[in-house]
């Protein structure tokens, strides 16, 4: 596997953000942004550019929908690998999901079910978009709300499976492992305990929504200590890696988002060497 | 060379277009799926119920995502058009059913909202049509702007006046037969919600009205209002003719915005130029 660096911590970027990282130049180790974002000409792209003269930059993307039935859309790709130029991305991360079909397009992370046939699928797919990009590629676990009777397994051992047979990374949303097992009722140890942790590049953490009878993945909040924990726990066995706070709504100031993210310092112990 | 794609299981194509047939069902102003289906028995077929939520739960939660989050997304596209209607209405008279004609078939949101227009044109039939139709073209335009490539810069050269040019994709004309722009700038000095128990602002009619709205040399989208004659020239230009030709079209024509153009061409070439509005064919 590629010699990758831990980038420290970071968060993702947002227009909500730009005029106090322009005004203030903070000193945060990196930024994470939404790929699709950029790929178009324009304003975006320019506040990209400025970010890039200061700050290492990930890519993470939302439409690459890899469980789709469509083909892979290779024009979407061909962009995604020209941002990647631009941003020398030390690797790209997209979600283990579906989202269109027969050219529709759903803007969703929608879940597979799990079953040794979609394992194939996917698999097959993430190793054309990894010899594609040819960029380490990573596949991040959903937060879920519904599960099929088709399922023959549960989503760690069908996470675990896609990402070996695939050979691909694993970029591991610790948030999303708790809200699944809020949602779907199993232990959070359970997942973290049997997924192949030396294949996690990255983490992302993220605050969440509870209605009670279901938990959304709002990315709206402050990180809860239940999500915290389990970071402490998974945090020391990656050996070390790039984490990163997602924050989308009900947006903070650039200064209280950048605490919340070093929060994750105060569980990381002594864990923070480069990572082979 | 790449491996060629797998074929799509047939088991997990079927749940997958099961799937979306649900969760794209309109969404009524209760949030609920408004469909003659039984997604209850449906839902059965395909998702599992836990101890809080039956499988038609399960799925409505997708279900309210997907249109939160298009409907949201609209929201923050067409800013006029929700003062005019308020979020409620907008959704209902406008949102879902333009999403249910034009759904999305691009991998990126910001396209979401391109054929806005068009459906508004075929499918909306009340009074206000006219307003409505020129609020959408007008909002969508501003995304267009704000996405539009880096202006680059134009060489003026002593062939200007005759070789072909065109508008760089930041600069758009209007001719409106209101005066939108100024409405627009003050509807949205207020949130939605205000214009729900509030007057809207005078929305002046006096006359036709000609705009152009540009990136400016710092990104900022802004827009100016111009005299028929510059609007009409630049109008001939967009339409294939050079300086030139548009300029003769002009005097062809007369009038007051041939005579506005015989004094003020050189004072408006030069802005052009100097707000990188031209390009090279």
């Amino acid at each position: 596997m590629a010699k990758l660096i831990n980038l420290g911590i970071g968060i993702g970027l947002r227009p909500e953000h730009y005029e106090e990282i322009f005004r203030s130049l903070p000193n945060i180790d990196w930024f994470e942004i939404i790929s699709e974002n950029y790929m178009f000409d324009g304003k975006p792209l320019e506040n990209l550019e400025k970010i890039l003269e200061r700050y290492p930059v990930v890519q993470h993307g939302v439409s690459l929908a890899i469980g789709s039935p469509d083909p892979l859309n290779f024009e979407y790709l061909k962009k995604l690998k020209a941002l990647a130029r631009k941003t020398k991305t030390p690797w790209i991360s997209d979600h283990l999901c579906w989202g269109h079909l027969e050219g529709a397009h759903f803007h969703d992370l929608l879940p597979l079910p799990y079953t040794k046939e979609v394992i194939n699928y996917v698999a097959e797919r993430a190793k054309i978009v990894q010899d594609y990009l040819e960029i380490p590629f990573a596949l991040e676990n959903l937060s879920s709300y519904a599960a099929f009777r088709q399922d023959e397994m549960t989503e760690w051992e069908f996470y675990s499976a896609v990402v070996e047979k695939a050979d691909v990374l694993m970029m591991l949303d610790v948030n999303n492992i708790y809200v699944s097992s809020r949602n779907h009722g199993f232990d959070p140890k359970d997942y973290y305990e049997k997924i192949p942790l030396e294949r996690v590049i990255q983490i992302h953490l993220a605050g969440h929504t509870d209605y009670g009878s279901y938990v959304l993945d709002t990315h709206n909040n402050h990180v809860c200590d239940e999500v915290w924990n389990i970071y402490k726990e998974i945090y020391p066995k990656t050996k070390g890696v790039s984490t990163l706070l997602e924050w989308d709504d009900n947006f903070l100031s650039f200064e209280d988002t950048w605490k919340e993210a070093l929060r994750a310092k105060t569980f990381q112990g002594n864990h923070v060497e480069i990572r082979t | 060379m790449l491996r060629s794609e797998p074929k799509i299981p047939a088991s997990l194509f079927e749940i997958q277009d099961w799937f979306q047939s649900v969760i794209t069902l309109p969404i009524d102003r209760n949030n609920q799926i408004c469909s003659s289906r039984s997604i209850s028995e449906e839902a059965e077929n395909y998702i599992s119920p836990n101890a809080q939520l039956s499988s038609q739960e399960r799925i409505q939660i997708y279900h309210q995502q997907y249109w939160w989050r298009l409907l949201g997304h609209l929201h923050e596209m067409f800013p006029t058009l929700v003062r005019l209607f308020g979020y409620a209405d907008f959704n209902l008279c406008i949102g879902v059913p333009y999403l249910m004609k034009y759904p999305s078939r691009h991998w990126s949101l910001s396209k979401l909202g391109s054929q806005m227009a068009k459906w508004i044109d075929e499918d909306y039939n009340e009074n206000d049509k006219l307003l409505i139709f020129f609020s959408a073209v007008l909002d969508w335009a501003y995304e267009e702007v704000f996405f539009a490539p880096s202006p680059v810069c134009f060489p003026p050269s002593e062939h200007m006046l005759t070789q072909k040019i065109a508008f760089q994709s930041h600069v758009k004309i209007f001719k409106l037969p209101f005066n939108l722009f100024s409405f627009r700038t003050n509807l949205l000095k207020e949130k939605p919600d205000f214009w729900f128990e509030n007057e809207f602002p005078k929305l002046p009619k006096e006359k036709d009205y000609y705009f152009i709205i540009f990136r400016n040399a710092h990104q900022r989208i802004v827009y100016q209002e111009v005299p028929q004659g510059h609007w009409s020239l630049l109008n001939l230009i967009q339409s294939g003719k050079s300086i030139k030709e548009a300029c003769d079209s002009l005097e062809e024509h007369g009038g007051e915005p041939f005579e506005q153009a015989k004094t003020a061409l050189p004072d408006w070439i030069q802005e052009w130029i100097s707000k990188n509005w031209l390009g090279i064919v």
